[in-house]
């Protein structure tokens, strides 16, 4: 038996939108989202008020106000972040004297891990660690993968990103240039992971 | 301004100035095998402990009256001459180079920052650099870095944040000619810094037994002897050759040469 005519219709209709999905989503995977400009970049930074890693108490964003704070995402499972930690203990600790708070974020993974992994890599006395329940925060800042660290001016203003693992000297630049009052802008550095491994 | 005297920020001045004159004192009976490693290691951290501590008070107290700083004075003659016999070094030491081969990236986001370009090596800053140093202390590359840091500070007077990448300098094993200008750095610092005349010219004659020619070196050293020791006659010859180095610049010839004359007609150093 023949399909009526209006069934025939409603098959070509729906392959018709399947192939039209398919070349939207095709040319989706050309504008790699991880290289798109972060929409964050020249707005307010969202605010959070981030449970501490270890102790009680939490961490505000906006009690930062005045200062350029560095918002870095980071997990144990992520390779590149533990590369990226030296720098970035490094970084923290030579501009602490210098109105830069440095803020590391826990990013899909447990406490206990973040804690592990900072006790054998090593803690910066002057970076304030916050857990990221349901990660919110990660949410709101548009986190596609780790290491992602943000850099706020002390007007509260999201005027910079680098996705992958900084070393000191893109991490020190970023802080300088906006000290300069210039806006670093985002930087691609190297690959970031989006989830722990299987 | 402020021009009360703080007797705790003396005591704890006087302390960092006592504890680098000791490491300083210590790295020359180390460089002169006066003294066995393993007892240097010992008091080196007992006063680099002692010094940091009371730096760091310092810094906490500067940071309380920080809007209170007055402004620098300017620089004087002597310092510019100073600044620019630095740049007379026996290596040549460029910022930016030696980032290049520390940071050993190919990597597009090192070329420049907001705008494209190269990082121009003035616009990094002192913790910039303290923090690219701090990242890469297993890489032997990083002390012309510490170097080029530690000069800007010694330019800047800043003597207290000069003196660790100077005496880490020294204990890395560096070359000669980094050696020499190192200990040029540390005796003029214990000159300069705590009027420690002898241990100033031992350090300085150290570093012109590794590089007899080095005008800094001559110069400081004739200054030490002269305005310090008050002996002119000492400075003639230092100056002499020190002039004897083509390399110099106009400006700081013209201040040599004047402190020459004066020098050799036995007056007192200005």
């Amino acid at each position: 038996m023949r399909p009526a005519r209006g069934i025939q219709i409603a098959a070509f209709l729906v392959v018709g939108f399947v192939v039209v999905l398919g070349v939207a989503f095709a040319a989706r995977l050309d504008t790699n989202p991880r290289l798109a400009p972060s929409p964050l970049i020249g707005r307010p930074a969202p605010d959070f008020d981030l449970p501490l890693l270890t102790g009680d108490g939490t961490v505000r964003l906006t009690d930062f106000r005045g200062e350029i704070v560095v918002v870095n995402f980071f997990a144990s499972w992520c390779p590149p972040c533990r590369r990226e930690h030296p720098a970035l203990v490094g970084t923290a600790r030579a501009f602490a004297d210098s109105g830069v708070q440095f803020i590391q974020v826990v990013f899909q993974d447990t406490p206990d891990n973040a804690v592990a992994f900072l006790d054998e890599l090593g803690w910066s006395e002057v970076t304030i660690y916050a857990l990221d329940p349901k990660s919110r925060a990660a949410i709101a800042f548009g986190v596609f993968g780790i290491p992602e660290t943000y850099f706020i001016d002390p007007d509260g203003i999201v005027v910079g990103k680098i996705q992958g693992e900084a070393d000191a000297l893109v991490l020190g630049d970023t802080i300088d240039t906006i000290r300069r009052g210039d806006d670093p802008g985002q930087r691609v550095v190297g690959e970031t992971q989006s989830s722990p491994p299987d | 301004m402020n021009t009360a005297i703080d007797p705790r920020r003396l005591h704890l001045e006087e302390t960092v100035a006592q504890a680098n004159r000791d490491l300083a004192e210590l790295e020359a009976q180390v460089t002169g095998g006066e003294i066995d490693p393993e007892t240097a290691a010992e008091l080196r951290a007992t006063y680099e402990a002692e010094r940091d501590q009371a730096l760091r008070i310092l810094a906490e107290m500067d940071q309380v009256t920080a809007d209170d700083e007055p402004a620098r004075p300017g620089r004087s003659r002597r310092r510019i001459v100073v600044g620019a016999l630095i740049l007379v070094t026996a290596f040549g030491t460029a910022v930016f180079s030696v980032m290049r081969t520390v940071t050993d990236r190919d990597n597009p986001a090192l070329q420049g920052s907001a705008a494209s370009g190269p990082i121009d090596p003035d616009s990094v800053s002192n913790e910039t650099l303290e923090a690219v140093i701090a990242a890469n202390l297993d890489n032997p590359q990083i002390n012309g870095m510490r170097f080029a840091l530690a000069d800007r500070y010694f330019e800047a007077g800043d003597y207290a944040k000069a003196f660790p990448h100077l005496q880490a300098i020294l204990e890395s094993d560096p070359p000669p000619e980094m050696a020499a200008a190192t200990l040029v750095r540390l005796g003029w610092m214990v000159y300069d810094g705590n009027q420690e005349v002898e241990l100033a010219a031992s350090l300085i004659r150290q570093a012109l037994d590794i590089a007899p020619d080095y005008p800094l070196g001559l110069y400081l050293l004739a200054r030490v002897e002269w305005c310090g020791a008050g002996d002119p006659n000492a400075a003639v010859p230092l100056l002499e050759r020190a002039l004897a180095n083509p390399e110099i610049d106009a400006d700081s010839r013209s201040v040599i040469e004047a402190d020459l004359a004066v020098a050799r007609a036995g007056g007192s150093c200005s």
